[in-house]
């Protein structure tokens, strides 16, 4: 995203919409700027019709600096998945795809979620920083095919991605990825542990199939090693059909 | 389509927020799913093509909010409510609606467990929010990610929620301005207005 310098009057009215924190004064001009290593291609800017002389201008985005859009904006679909940026359906459709069974814990990792954004290059020391708690677990930890971030791997099983990808700003993109139960505790240290070494933020979800009667297994575990969780989460309620038989 | 599982705010704030999201379907579901829909919903399918379409004229794509919510279950999209009664009720229709599309709830999980089963439901598979980690000193004020984490995309920024903010409490901008300028900005339309407008009151 650029602004047509012709246009822009240095109103300044765009500054706070940008996700980014992108877009300042240019001092002594009196014009705005996108700052281009901090845009992270969300659009807010120009689809929100801040700018009262539409002086916003969308840039050809080539690879690499196309991954900026697709995980930033809401509606920019990811070609492999064909699914919208950072989307991923997680646990949402389990009760038709049976992606998490008993006795599996899956977990989600929004990198640079809530509002900090980041680069691909702390994606990148989370992902090796869960894929080595995952060694010495049968199975390791498995990152879901099916999902935008895993798409920009190296492979699935080692966590590095892509050379050219690791310098780009995004909004934040979804790890997600499953391992046995008994490694529940080895991926929170190590995700507590990485947590020094990035220079962003990252949410993390937890997710567990229910049993028969509706309890949730992993709860007791989080209760039972004193890991704090919000009492808000996410349900799926099992009204998919067919109903996965796991 | 939704981030919805990190909401942030206490807990009776968090009694007023449910979002309730409807899925489509992946591919090799995607035959049995349309058939099932068609032969529940006649017309909903047209000349071959999937149409995607809200009962009773609700529109596609944004998300649905309480008092429309009330007109009959939403096949794909979200709904946002205010009330764990109107959480249960609205699951119930759903239940009976039998629309075959996975459901998914974003809130309380004891609440949202609770209605499941005093409508005789169960919960198949649970994600609980472990929090944010990492250089949490680089985020905004408690009570401006109460509203920003209302959008599942951070698409409202926080300096934004900032000014607005400051506009209400400088008599510039009236809150339900305020409110609406946010969710405008939210484009799965999942930005809960009933518990921002109470969010900006307590300011």
């Amino acid at each position: 995203m650029r602004i047509d310098e012709e246009k822009c009057t240095g109103c300044r009215l765009c500054i706070p919409y940008c996700c980014g924190g992108a877009i300042a004064e240019v001092e002594g001009r009196n014009k705005c700027a996108v700052d281009q290593d901090l845009c992270v291609e969300c659009y807010v800017c120009r689809w929100s019709g801040c700018c009262p002389q539409d002086a916003f201008e969308e840039t050809e985005l080539e690879w690499p600096r196309s991954v900026r859009h697709t995980f930033s904006a809401v509606k920019a679909a990811f070609s492999d998945t064909r699914m919208d940026g950072r989307g991923t359906k997680e646990m949402k459709t389990n009760d038709i795809t049976g992606r998490f069974r008993l006795g599996e814990v899956g977990f989600t990792v929004d990198v640079g979620r809530p509002g900090v954004g980041t680069t691909f290059a702390d994606v990148e020391k989370i992902a090796m920083a869960v894929a080595e708690a995952g060694e010495g677990i049968e199975g390791g930890v498995s990152f879901v095919e099916d999902n935008p971030t895993t798409r920009l791997m190296k492979d699935g099983k080692s966590g590095k991605f892509r050379d050219d990808v690791r310098g780009e700003r995004i909004l934040s993109c979804i790890l997600e990825f499953k391992i046995e139960e008994e490694g529940l505790m080895k991926v929170i240290r190590a995700l507590r542990a990485v947590a020094e070494e990035v220079d962003t933020v990252f949410s993390v979800g937890c997710i567990s199939r229910c049993r028969e009667d509706g309890t949730v297994p992993v709860r007791a575990m989080l209760d039972e090693a004193g890991v704090f969780y919000r009492p808000n989460g996410k349900v799926n309620v099992g009204l998919g059909r067919p109903l996965s038989p796991y | 389509m939704t981030h919805s599982l990190h909401r942030q705010g206490p807990e009776e704030s968090l009694k007023k927020d449910f979002v309730v999201l409807a899925m489509g379907t992946g591919a090799g579901a995607m035959a049995a799913q349309k058939a099932r829909l068609s032969r529940r919903f006649p017309g909903l399918y047209k000349a071959g093509k999937a149409v995607y379409r809200l009962l009773r004229g609700l529109k596609k794509g944004r998300g649905v909010h309480q008092k429309q919510a009330r007109k009959g279950p939403v096949i794909r999209g979200a709904v946002v409510l205010d009330s764990r009664e109107a959480l249960r009720d609205y699951l119930k229709m759903l239940k009976e609606a039998d629309t075959g599309r996975p459901v998914v709830v974003s809130g309380l999980v004891d609440e949202v467990d609770g209605c499941l089963r005093e409508i005789g439901l169960k919960p198949h598979t649970v994600q609980f929010s472990l929090g944010v980690f990492g250089k949490t000193e680089r985020l905004p004020a408690e009570d401006v990610l109460q509203m920003t984490t209302m959008c599942g995309h951070d698409m409202v920024a926080p300096k934004l929620v900032e000014k607005w903010a400051e506009d209400v409490r400088r008599g510039k901008m009236p809150k339900e301005k305020a409110v609406e300028n946010m969710a405008r900005l939210c484009r799965c339309g999942i930005f809960n207005r009933a518990r921002a407008l109470e969010i900006l009151d307590r300011q």
